[in-house]
């Protein structure tokens, strides 16, 4: 029998308020005030989102006039928020083991595997492309030259790890045509997990090394049509049933005052 | 010598704890156990605690990251932190190989007990073992 879930209308906000709002939902969710949530959403700007514990002279001319700059609550790499599709995950999780965690990453992007397939495109699971295009340090080489390389970008200071998310690999990690399309992270908090993800659509004139998987399959994508149906799967595999909702007043009021004292402040985004 | 892991307390949430008299006073010692060290597969970043906070049990004293996941853990005693282990955070591949002295994370001075909910070795052995 499913369970009920809530799943918010796809709106665009500027970063500040997108990260606010998912934090403010993963408490109500993980405090059981609300049920289980997902969430699509866009970015008013084009924004590059820092991962939890990136450094933010690490952005470097990333961000900057007219990209703006957030720091997530989720780990990993740096996304650029230009022609993406953004979703948020809010779950009551009580098992504290990386069992739990993983298989949240793997359901999510089982769906947006089936969904894409119904597009006809073919992505895959890292972990499950046979011969792995890439190793997890390589980065992707521009766009005037789209083939497998071991080339490190000019210019960018080179951390242990590609600062961009979609310029690293892991398991879960999606992969079309030899190129990373999906990627996921995760914020525990007690009783519950904050699972962000984002699908490359197409290239950004921001971060113009990443084709997105409309480049690469060479067909259009509509972002609320994929949204709905990479919904469906999540509500089938997780055995819940969507009901279209708002934040209630008090996530509201939380995001406000989360907006204010972590994600539009400065200091905090550029604390480490 | 190395301390233990028999000897050892542990929370749910997988940090271990050790109390032991130093100058006087009654100090916990507090790390993550091996097994959540090795389920975690590759911590990348670690968040320590200020000296001179004050805990309560259960309040977050710091944050890991694995496999882009970021995670609280969770003060199992009250008290002041009157030490933190501050070559940790660059030096996480020592946590695999002695979680249980390289690895310790944070001293605290006791304020009262410990959380009742600790675990002694063996119980928390079946814990994991529930776990997978």
């Amino acid at each position: 029998m499913s369970s009920s879930g809530r799943l918010i209308p796809f709106a665009y906000h500027d970063g500040a308020t997108n990260m606010a709002i998912d934090e403010a939902i993963v408490s109500a969710v993980a405090g059981n005030a609300v049920p289980p949530t997902l969430r699509f959403y866009g970015w008013s700007r084009p924004t590059l989102s820092l991962g939890y514990f990136q450094a933010a002279d690490e952005a470097g001319d990333w961000a900057g006039e007219p990209v703006d700059l957030v720091r997530r609550s989720t780990g990993g790499g740096a996304i650029m928020h230009h022609r993406e599709l953004t979703y948020s995950l809010s779950l009551p999780l009580a098992d504290t083991g990386p069992g739990a965690r993983q298989a949240v990453y793997r359901s999510v992007h089982a769906c947006v595997i089936d969904t894409l397939k119904g597009l006809g495109v073919t992505a895959a699971a890292y972990s499950d492309v046979p011969a792995r295009a890439f190793r997890s340090e390589t980065v992707i080489p521009s766009k005037e030259s789209r083939a497998p390389s071991d080339g490190l970008l000019p210019s960018r200071k080179q951390p242990r790890e590609p600062f961009l998310c979609f310029q690293r690999r892991t398991d879960e990690d999606l992969i079309c045509s030899g190129y990373k399309i999906l990627g996921s992270a995760q914020r525990r908090v007690r009783g519950g997990v904050l699972q962000h993800g984002s699908l490359l659509l197409q290239v950004s004139c921001h971060a113009d090394v990443l084709p997105g998987v409309a480049d690469l399959a060479e067909i259009e994508i509509d972002p609320i049509a994929i949204s709905q149906s990479i919904a469906d799967g999540i509500a089938e595999t997780m055995t819940l049933d969507w009901q279209s909702g708002e934040l209630s007043a008090a996530e509201r009021d939380h995001s406000v005052s989360i907006r204010a004292n972590r994600y539009a402040a400065a200091d905090w985004t550029r604390r480490r | 010598m190395s301390r233990d892991s028999k000897q050892l307390r542990y929370a749910e949430t997988h940090e271990w704890v050790d109390v032991a008299e130093e100058n006087g006073e009654r100090i916990a010692t507090i790390g993550i156990s091996k097994f959540a060290i090795e389920a975690l597969n590759d911590l990348v970043y670690m968040d320590l605690p200020e000296v001179g906070r004050k805990l309560a049990i259960g309040d977050e004293f710091g944050e890991v990251e694995s496999v882009k996941a970021v995670s609280p853990l969770y003060s199992p005693v009250a008290g002041e932190v009157v030490a933190v282990h501050t070559e940790l955070p660059d030096n996480l591949e020592g946590l695999n190989e002695d979680p249980y002295e390289f690895g310790w994370i944070l001293k605290v001075k006791l304020d009262g007990e410990p959380a009742e909910t600790l675990m002694d070795h063996a119980t928390y052995e079946k814990q994991c073992a529930q776990a997978g």
